[in-house]
């Protein structure tokens, strides 16, 4: 394994996309059985299996190839806005990619915005969408962030930050390879090419308090992401200035890789919320919600206590992870109520607790929490942890179903499901810890 | 009616159990005492007080009667009393009156709720351990389970020694409470017993201890836990608590 990550390190400076994915081939054609419990846990992010890419989303890049539409100019140059867009990608940290995303639409912000997304973009929609966002690249150090208050790169930190589409023109050096990546944390990213010069023509258009934030020097990053946070500033963008490097005491700033910044900002705001929502009385009754979007179906219960919260991701065979395997897969995260998690991470975990964290926020009460998605076979195609965020802030518009017993409600939620109730009770401790509670009405 | 507790302090610290037990509560006034069930959320606890008439300094009930009230909104009010302060309680027009009397007084008006609870028996059930301890113990038990995990066990196997275990999944806490260190009053055991109970509940009369000095402490193998703090000399609080098995 190591041996395969170095000569992949080493080619990733040297030479193209396509010499990459033809080394990432031959190592993934190594007779290694992956068992899907790994890649389950794994989702693409982590390389669990040890193979420099992964394997199925490697499957997907050539199964896309037909979808962009992109077309380019003889001269290589392209104009259009950036939604914005800005990736920061992690391989040879601290030599990183920065992909500034540009697409030539009427309506630019669609193509970044999982905001609006959610509920209305079917999965195919949503990759048609991302396949024509190109995302020409450039390599810098991630030092760069703490350098530059003018000069070209900081009108691209600049763009990043922006509340509207601002207007942008790149010349490549040559043209985009029309491919689409699929990532566990981040949407599809589309086609790709090295830049030659990038042009920032319209004035980005900054929201007071992130002007405001990203202009003060001395102030934290943590602190930073908690004042935009409060101020109302969407996740997304938080997420993004984040990552562009805009935060944080000067000299300490630095561009953070995309995937880790969606984490890091998730977690910071989970940190704050379950401090606050600790505080809270509990609620009274048993609560269920629920929601389905693209082949993910969630439901969240409710119980009376104190704060904790677990994940049940069941995932049923034939699903992008899964494979062919028989039996639904399931994994299993909790916490207890300080709030450190149990088992390893997930960036999907963060996003589905945040949701809920922001609920009870705003609820101004506290509950013990179990969270189940079941994925099923319409999820094909990974294309973010957005989604998961998105569904657990916004089942909570629905009116929930309330019960008095536990038992009645988790008979509601073993009807919705594909797996039996024995399956969930069986994976989950909280539920099984508070089985055991028994009543004192028992003795009356 | 009219009711004078020479305390506000010492009530002001069973509300505040109270209020991380139960939203709302009802109490009852009859002319011999004053009478506060509660159940907890999901049932798990419950909380008995009982004050007696011999209590109050001014007792003046003729026929029963009940007030409703939000716990928190009741104790942010109580806490504003000082030591050696007295409360007065009275009803009127659907308000309920708490006065806080010290050198100067302060009146409190808040609406008299309904609450839907009915009428709670006490859990009827006969406990193998009995014993008598200082409350200042107990309190630093429950307090040191705390920091490590989520279950606390109550175990006593001769009458020479109570042990309270804190359990969390990697580290354990014990306290024992024995007739040398003088913590432990008196300990009646019929059959050795042990049983574990949830933390997030049992931490939530806590604060008791602050007005408690004893408290009787009861329990069997796989049954529930009876805490019973005595109050002002007659007064009770009593905490009933289901045991978590395995």
């Amino acid at each position: 394994m190591s041996l395969g990550l170095i000569i992949f390190n080493v080619k990733t400076t040297t030479q193209n996309l396509l010499s990459r994915l033809e080394i990432a081939a031959w190592f993934n054609n190594m007779p290694v059985k992956v068992h899907a419990k790994l890649c389950v846990q794994c989702k693409g992010v982590r390389r669990l299996c040890g193979k420099p890419l992964c394997p199925i989303l490697l499957r997907f890049r050539a199964s896309v190839r037909a979808i962009s539409k992109v077309r380019i100019s003889g001269d290589n140059i392209i104009f259009g806005s950036t939604p914005p867009t800005l990736i920061v990608g992690e391989g040879g940290y601290p030599e990183v990619n920065i992909y500034t995303g540009i697409v030539s639409d009427k309506d630019p912000k669609l193509y970044d915005n999982p905001e609006a997304w959610w509920g209305r973009l079917s999965l195919e929609k949503i990759i048609e969408l991302r396949s024509s966002l190109i995302l020409p690249r450039r390599r810098c150090r991630v030092s760069i962030a703490k350098l530059s208050s003018t000069g070209n790169f900081y009108e691209v930190q600049l763009a990043s930050a922006s509340r509207k589409p601002v207007d942008t023109e790149a010349k490549l050096l040559k043209k985009p390879y029309p491919i689409l990546r699929f990532d566990g944390l981040i949407a599809p990213l589309g086609p790709t090419a090295p830049l030659e010069r990038i042009r920032i023509i319209d004035n980005p258009s900054l929201d007071r308090v992130v002007e405001k934030v990203i202009n003060d020097y001395d102030l934290k990053a943590k602190k930073g992401v908690r004042i935009l946070y409060s101020k109302g500033v969407s996740i997304y963008d938080i997420i993004r200035v984040f990552s562009a490097g805009l935060l944080g005491k000067i000299r300490k700033r630095k561009l953070v890789p995309t995937r880790w910044a969606i984490t890091a900002v998730d977690s910071m705001l989970c940190d704050m919320l379950v401090k606050k929502v600790r505080n809270y009385p509990s609620i009274n009754n048993f609560l269920v919600y629920n929601v389905t979007y693209l082949g993910n179906h969630f439901e969240i219960l409710l119980i009376p206590g104190v704060y904790s919260f677990e994940l049940l991701e069941i995932w049923l065979p034939r699903t992008v992870w899964t494979g062919s395997i028989l039996k639904p897969i399931v994994i299993e995260n909790y916490e207890l109520w300080d709030g450190k998690i149990r088992r390893d991470i997930d960036g999907g975990y963060y996003a589905l607790k945040l949701g809920v964290l922001e609920n009870l926020y705003s609820l101004r009460r506290q509950a013990l929490v179990i969270a189940i998605r079941e994925i099923g076979t319409e999820y094909y195609a990974p294309v973010g942890n957005w989604h998961i965020r998105e569904s657990a802030r916004k089942m909570f518009n629905k009116k929930p179903e309330k019960f008095s017993g536990l038992k009645e409600a988790l008979a509601a939620i073993g009807k919705r499901l594909s797996v039996g109730l024995e399956t969930v009770i069986e994976n989950s401790v909280l539920l099984r810890n508070v089985l055991r509670q028994e009543k004192i009405t028992k003795y009356m | 009616m009219k009711a004078i507790l020479p305390e506000a302090r010492a009530f002001a610290s069973i509300i505040e159990a109270l209020s991380r037990v139960v939203d709302e509560a009802s109490m009852k006034f009859t002319p011999e005492k004053v009478v506060l069930r509660a159940l907890d959320p999901a049932k798990v606890s419950m909380f008995i007080m009982e004050l007696p008439s011999i209590l109050f300094e001014e007792y003046d009930v003729e026929e029963e009667v009940k007030i409703g009230f939000n716990t928190a909104v009741l104790l942010k009010l109580l806490k504003r009393s000082k030591r050696d302060d007295k409360l007065e309680i009275a009803l009127e027009e659907g308000y309920a009156k708490f006065s806080i009397i010290g050198a100067y007084s302060k009146l409190y008006k808040i609406l008299n709720i309904e609450t839907a609870e009915e009428e709670l028996p006490e859990p009827r059930i006969e406990l193998n351990v009995n014993a008598i301890i200082h409350s200042e113990p107990l309190k630093h038990a429950i307090k040191d389970a705390e920091t490590i995990g989520d279950v606390v066990e109550f175990s006593a196997e001769t009458e020479d020694e109570l042990i309270i275990k804190g359990k969390g999944e990697t580290s354990e806490t014990e306290t024992r409470i024995s007739k040398e260190s003088g913590a432990l009053i008196s300990l009646e055991v019929k059959e050795p017993s042990k049983s574990t109970y949830a933390i997030e509940h049992i931490k939530n009369i806590v604060s008791l201890t602050k007005v408690a000095d004893t408290v009787e402490v009861s329990f069997s193998t796989r049954m529930p836990l009876k805490l019973a703090f005595t109050i002002l000399g007659e007064g009770k609080v009593t905490y009933f608590l289901a045991p978590k098995v395995e």
